[in-house]
């Protein structure tokens, strides 16, 4: 006989699921605009282009092929990012389906979490491609590469690592309800 | 399996149907039906209490353990 209390928190589970998967879906949509907005939209980005290892202006100024490949090279980590995002996206369309102690989105929370630390692996060095990109066309001595790391880096993988942990722990207690279900 | 479930033996004896067994104990008759053909992994003391209660036998009446 199901527990009163347990069905409460179940219901809770459902309900912010929901709300999470659509804010993962936003979040999937920023992900993949951030990059064009910054070379299209040049005012908004000033804030969100903090950690960039090149300036906005100069980002800018490039044309032709370098433009495009530095863009794309840009829009590696956003990309990781958002299908990490989409499987955290499918792993709360689970939850919020009620499909709770499952091997299916457990594997949608492993792979967010592979997904982070993938993302925070890439990104110092897709910075440092965008910048020897960016400065290719300059004369000798005058070309840049620049590489950045942060504690952000650092508290990424580690909750990248949390993550991941936690899905092991919790594809164990997906095994045991599975047993406990064939218990009468 | 080394254990033997006797549930079927025991409401024969007891003519007891399985559907009013089920519903005395509260459980599903697909459950009770994997447990009388012993394709459960385990049985809670609960059940088996229930079981019990209803057939007025001891557990050793119900399961039995052969040698391989």
């Amino acid at each position: 006989m199901p527990n009163p209390s347990t069905s409460n928190t179940f219901k809770r589970v459902r309900m912010v699921s929901t709300l999470l998967h659509w804010a993962c879906a936003v979040a999937i949509l920023f992900q993949i605009c951030v990059v064009p907005l910054i070379w299209y939209a040049p005012g908004w980005a000033e804030v969100s282009t903090s950690q960039m290892t090149i300036s906005l202006a100069e980002l800018h100024a490039l044309s032709g092929w370098q433009k495009y490949v530095t863009m794309a090279v840009m829009m590696i980590p956003s990309l990781v990012m958002a299908y990490g995002l989409y499987r955290l996206h499918k792993m709360f369309v689970a939850f919020a389906r009620d499909v709770i102690f499952n091997p299916e989105p457990i594997l949608h929370l492993k792979a967010f979490g592979i997904a982070l630390l993938a993302q925070t692996l890439i990104k110092p060095v897709t910075g440092a491609l965008t910048s020897v990109l960016a400065t290719f066309h300059r004369p000798e001595g005058e070309r840049v590469l620049s590489i950045g790391l942060s504690n952000a880096e650092a508290s990424t993988l580690f909750l990248g690592g949390l993550i991941i942990v936690i899905a092991w722990v919790l594809g164990e207690a997906v095994r045991i309800d599975a047993e406990n279900r064939s218990f009468v | 399996m080394a254990i033997i479930v006797r549930l079927d033996v025991m409401l024969a004896t007891r003519k007891m149907k399985s559907k009013d067994l089920a519903s005395k104990i509260g459980i599903s008759e697909q459950n009770l039906s994997l447990l009388k053909s012993g394709k459960v992994r385990g049985v809670r003391f609960e059940t088996l209490a229930a079981i019990c209660k209803e057939l007025d036998c001891q557990p050793g009446d119900l399961l039995e353990f052969e040698k391989p």
